[in-house]
């Protein structure tokens, strides 16, 4: 065992952490539970590290420019983030699945036009978090209906959907109750959609 | 363009949870993803590659005339607010308090009229560029004005411009440097009421209201409309 690696942690030091970033289990969690906290500086230290081989690999292997590698890899990351918020991803292989949650995105993004190899069924595996969809001019119409609400409404919204705090956790933290605050998270969403609904109409 | 996603959904179902929980996860990403390219230019040195040229990155042109296009759009625009406002007023509901402080922050179209003499173009060139900025909607431009020197005219312009962009804070500096004795200082406090109640209605925004009296004859109607349709809880 590598003299900085703590106790109990049972990573074998060389090849599981070459696969992760580097990352024991341990630090993984830990990067995992300070991303949760709202502390995304570890988040962004490791995986701002990866970008670069992320990217090399897609115009390497799969043939892609520069921008398109440079695009996908940015839309794994965030997704990436989105997962181990949610806890659909686990210690593993976090490099391997790094790449192809960027491959995925790109297929996903780019339908059949996408220039990557047919993908492997492994694919399939891998956890998504696909929304409804928005073109930019309606992102924006919202945008602007989103900025016009309150700031507690904008930060509340922020955490809930965002940081995907529970409202239990939120109310705990800021010691309210938790029936207000579903309240208060009710009437901002009524809030939202009324100036939705207003900029729909003067559009 | 087609119905925003969440008036698709019905109120208060999973579905416009949905709605809004993808809206909000793009929107925070979006500024997560300007983050994550400072960074990466400056501590790894990964700049963002040039777009690539493809056919489909040409823009289509719009070739309808222009003029027509936006009559049509705005007559159309202004009856549908009408029927919406009217919707809010008769129906009521426990929503209609919000409903009403949203109206009176849709300032897109507000106009104040002005006499002859008081004419804003009066003042300078950049004011009356401004106006028209404001009058043709391009809030961009209006915004971008916010280092300027204004009269009170212009920063009032300016406050609504920043409304419509939601930068809700910059506006109310901009509405509380209007002049005690100016005569748009009137209008520039309901607005500054108006944002106040945004983040709740206390005792102190309440009493604002109600004291508006029958002889301030812009508002009274409109604050009494919101004090009829306060929620319960308003006030605690």
């Amino acid at each position: 065992m590598s003299p900085g690696l703590p106790l109990h942690d049972a990573t074998p030091p060389s090849s599981s952490r070459e696969k992760n970033f580097g990352l024991s289990s341990t630090e993984f969690d830990r990067l995992v539970a300070l991303l949760k906290d709202g502390n995304e500086s570890l988040f962004e230290q490791v995986y701002l590290a990866q970008f670069d081989y992320c990217q090399r690999k897609l115009i390497n292997f799969d043939g892609l420019t520069e921008r398109q590698a440079y695009d996908a890899t940015m839309n794994a990351m965030l997704h990436f983030r989105q997962l181990l918020l949610t806890d659909k991803v686990a210690y593993g292989n976090l490099r391997y699945l790094f790449v192809r949650i960027a491959r995925q995105r790109l297929v996903r993004q780019e339908g059949k036009q996408a220039k990557v190899r047919p993908l492997m069924a492994m694919d399939d595996k891998i956890p998504t978090l696909e929304g409804s969809f928005h073109t930019e001019e309606q992102l924006q119409l919202m945008e602007r209906a989103f900025r016009q609400l309150g700031g507690a409404c904008r930060q509340l919204l922020k955490q809930v959907y965002f940081q995907h705090k529970s409202l239990k956790s939120i109310a705990e933290e800021e010691d309210q109750s938790y029936v207000n605050l579903r309240k208060q998270k009710s009437r901002c969403v009524r809030q939202l959609r009324q100036r939705c609904e207003i900029a729909n109409s003067n559009r | 363009m087609k119905k925003l996603p969440i008036l698709n959904t019905p109120p208060g179902s999973d579905e416009e949870d949905r709605v809004v929980a993808d809206f909000v996860q793009k929107l925070f990403e979006s500024d997560l993803r300007q983050r994550y390219a400072t960074k990466l230019a400056a501590t790894h040195g990964v700049e963002l590659p040039p777009e690539d040229v493809t056919t489909a990155s040409i823009p289509n042109i719009d070739i309808r005339p222009r003029l027509l296009s936006q009559r049509f759009y705005l007559t159309v625009a202004a009856g549908v607010a009408l029927l919406i406002a009217a919707f809010f007023l008769f129906t009521g509901g426990e929503d209609e308090f919000d409903s009403l402080l949203a109206q009176n922050l849709a300032v897109e179209s507000y106009y104040l009229p002005f006499t002859r003499g008081e004419s804003p173009a009066a003042g300078s060139r950049l004011e009356a560029k401004l106006l028209l900025d404001y009058g043709a909607g391009h809030f961009d431009r209006v915004v971008a004005r916010q280092g300027a020197t204004l009269t009170p005219v212009g920063r009032f312009y300016l406050s609504l411009a920043l409304i419509v962009k939601g930068r809700m804070d910059e506006a109310r500096v901009q509405l509380a440097n209007i002049p005690a004795e100016d005569k748009l200082r009137a209008e520039a406090d309901w607005f500054s009421l108006m944002l106040e109640l945004q983040d709740g209605a206390t005792p102190r925004e309440l009493e604002k209201l109600r004291a508006y009296g029958p002889e301030d004859i812009a508002y009274y109607r409109r604050a009494q409309q919101l004090l009829a349709a306060l929620p319960d809880t308003a006030g605690e």
